[in-house]
């Protein structure tokens, strides 16, 4: 078979997964090939996602029947396999053509996890042999030896273990080869590793062991979990694990299964929903169960999280923009993290007008409900149809997938007040989080 | 007489300190610097050309820089490069709004000056990240050859990302619409005149790219808009792949798979 072939089999099995992001790496050097720090996109692809990685698969010759996959062995399929080799000059040559930052690399489970994890780390290998400096994101394999995994922490920028599915009764039903345990152990693992070696008192700086870290994925619509559960899952594993990021991506089903959901299109609207709610929390100081509680399981989907926040919590507001402190001017819908920043900025030099909020880039069609200025309150007493509807009038339509990359990433240079989340992460490997 | 001027420098940044040395030291109404001559002027504005002079800009930016410190000198002379209609009016604000606050001067946010000329930084700025992704290098007789077009004057901005990226190879960036080009042979530089590796060759790997490129998209999330939204058809031309072409091919597929 030739290349052209594979690339197209494995670029096409691989395409699935949502993660593309190249940033947050301080990188490794080497002679050529250098990670950029807020990740950068390379191409925005037909359906509207950023390009920022080669990404493919080792092999899709997968032995495993998880029944959401287009690589399961259920599945009849043209199947391929990169040698390491191959693979390495490919990377190479699209690197220095500026088509990517680098390679996401992830596999099927061909004869064992280690043999598939070991190709894996070997490609990586003959590109830092080269002197690739560029950005490396792996897989983990579920199953995989340890020594593998720290092999691969030290040649990669981000390691990543996808859940896939949200609790432990759906991952029996849809993925019967591997238990909860087995997804977990190794981001457990990573998580702990780095941790450790995160000394700054340490004379010797130690190797660079998954600088960029970890990240998972979860699919959204294939089993009946509520966003409730989603998201409460999502923090945990933010605290517990210290995760860089947690993917949604909206089941699309490929393949007939009597366990899923018989849908024609992916629930792209919930996605983007909970990729809000999930921006709430890492950078507005939002918890899981202030978004959604008992009452509210679910997203609204025709508000943004904030605003269904705002609207539910009238006790908070208005908020005075001339003396707020950061996280209450954040908590303000139409106040974003850059508005905010330099509202604080500009109130230092003398008093704040309306037309200065605004200047600040404040989106005044949903703030004016809930700030006042001066004592002035431009929206202030609407009632609360009123405000729905008003807010609704401002929601936007179905964005863009691609949001993921360009408008979740935080801006660069932008300090953000970053959640708590790497105090306690677990030393020996326990299962904090429960599936 | 009763007319204003109009400076006209150089496009780099010590053509534009050069001429804020000019309009300190004299005590004519300056209406603003621009760096090509104007399509239209009216009766009383005066066109004054102003040589480049490294002493003088030198001066003027070690001032600058004591007072305002050096972000806002380096916001000048990016808002500059944005070679946007206004900039050169904007800094001289900017400049004299400095003077006044000093270190302040870029905290103050809601200053519509202020306001004006990060609008204008931040257009160069993503500029050049965009353009870190979009740029394509292709293969050249002995090296990489990369053509853009960007709105603004950022090639000097650009080209150094990629030192770091391409390692020991040669390589060159050619801004066709201003007629220059970053070269980097063992170090970088720019000049007016292509250097002589610069002759494109077939390239079998560009297939390879295509192929992938078009592949990648999800059945099911198609979305040619955002698409464009993300990455404005002007840049399109000089991509190696075909986004136009691969939403054909993606609406092919799905007619004929339903
Ligand atoms: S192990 Fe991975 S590749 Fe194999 S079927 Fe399961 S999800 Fe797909």
């Amino acid at each position: 078979m030739d290349l052209m072939e594979k690339l197209k089999i494995l670029g096409d099995s691989a395409k699935y997964d949502a993660s593309c992001a190249s940033s947050g790496s301080a990188g490794r050097g080497g002679s050529f090939g250098k990670t950029a720090v807020p990740g950068l996109c390379h191409t925005w692809s037909a359906d509207g996602r950023c390009v920022s990685l080669l990404k493919v698969l080792m092999t899709n010759k997968c032995m495993y029947h998880c029944a959401y996959c287009v690589n399961s062995a259920l599945r009849d399929c043209p199947r391929a396999e990169f040698t390491p080799r191959e693979l390495c000059d490919l990377t190479v040559a699209f690197y220095k053509r500026n088509y990517v930052e680098g390679l996401f690399l992830s596999s099927g489970i061909a004869v064992s996890p280690n043999r598939t994890m070991a190709n894996m780390v070997e490609t990586v290998r003959l590109l830092r042999a080269e002197g690739f400096g560029g950005y490396v994101h792996m897989k983990s394999i579920p199953g995989a030896d340890r020594a593998l995994l720290d092999e691969a922490a030290l040649l990669c920028d981000r390691m990543s273990v996808n859940i896939e599915l949200p609790s432990q009764k759906s991952l029996l039903a849809l993925a019967p080869d591997k238990s909860a345990k087995a997804i977990l152990d190794p981001m457990g693992y990573v998580a702990g590793q780095i941790f450790e070696r995160r000394d700054p008192r340490a004379a010797h700086q130690p190797p660079p062991y998954a600088p960029a870290g970890q990240s998972t994925q979860l699919i959204v619509g294939a089993t009946p979990e509520s966003d409730r559960s989603i998201l409460r899952l999502s923090e945990a594993l933010y605290r517990k694990y210290a995760l860089k990021r947690v993917y949604f991506s909206a089941f699309m089903p490929v393949v007939a299964h009597p366990l899923l959901p018989g849908i024609k299109q992916p629930p792209l609207l919930r996605e983007h929903r909970l990729y809000q709610a999930d921006w709430l929390m890492r950078f507005y100081g939002f918890s899981a169960e202030e978004i959604l509680d008992d009452a509210h399981p679910q997203l609204d989907e025709q508000l943004d999280p904030k605003c269904a926040w705002a609207l539910r919590n009238p006790q908070f507001f208005p908020v005075d923009v001339a003396t707020a402190p950061l996280g209450a001017l954040l908590r303000v819908p139409g106040i974003g993290q850059i508005s905010a920043r330099r509202i604080l900025s500009a109130r230092r030099y003398g008093g704040l007008t309306l037309e200065d909020v605004k200047r600040c880039g404040t989106v005044m069609k949903r703030a004016q409900y809930f700030i006042t200025c001066r004592g002035r309150a431009p929206g202030i007493g609407a009632s609360a149809n009123t405000l729905r509807a008003a807010l609704l009038g401002g929601a936007s339509a179905l964005p863009s997938f691609a949001s993921q990359v360009s408008l979740f990433d935080p801006p660069p240079g932008a300090a953000f007040p970053q959640l708590q989340l790497v105090s306690e992460v677990p030393h020996a490997v326990q299962y904090p989080v429960s599936l | 007489m009763l007319s204003s001027i109009l400076y006209l420098c150089d496009p780099t940044p010590e053509g534009l300190f050069t001429v804020m040395h000019h309009a300190w030291h004299s005590d004519d109404a300056v209406m603003g610097i621009v760096s090509s001559q104007p399509a239209q002027i009216d009766l009383f504005t005066r066109v004054v050309p102003i040589t480049s002079d490294a002493r003088a800009a030198q001066e003027v930016m070690t001032l600058l820089q004591k007072k305002l410190g050096m972000g806002s000198v380096r916001n000048m002379a990016l808002c500059w490069l944005s070679e946007l209609p206004g900039c050169g009016r904007n800094i001289l604000d900017y400049a004299e709004l400095g003077l006044r606050y000093g270190r302040r001067l870029d905290g103050m946010e809601a200053n519509p000056v202020v306001r004006a000329l990060h609008a204008k930084v931040s257009r160069v700025t993503f500029e050049v990240h965009r353009l870190s992704g979009l740029l394509r290098f292709r293969s050249a007789q002995n090296g990489y050859c990369a053509t853009v077009e960007p709105d603004h004057n950022i090639l000097s901005l650009l080209a150094p990302v990629f030192v770091p990226r391409m390692g020991e190879c040669r390589w060159c960036i050619h801004d066709t619409r201003r007629g220059i080009w970053a070269v980097y042979d063992k170090e970088l530089f720019y000049t007016d005149t292509a250097p002589e590796f610069a002759l494109a060759r077939v390239d079998p790997i560009e297939k390879l790219w295509k192929e992938y490129y078009d592949t990648i998209a999800i059945e099911g999330r198609f979305n040619p808009d955002c698409q464009k939204r993300l990455m404005p058809r002007r840049y399109w031309k000089n991509l190696v792949e075909d986004p136009q072409g691969a939403a054909a091919k993606y609406l092919r597929d799905y007619h004929a798979a339903t």
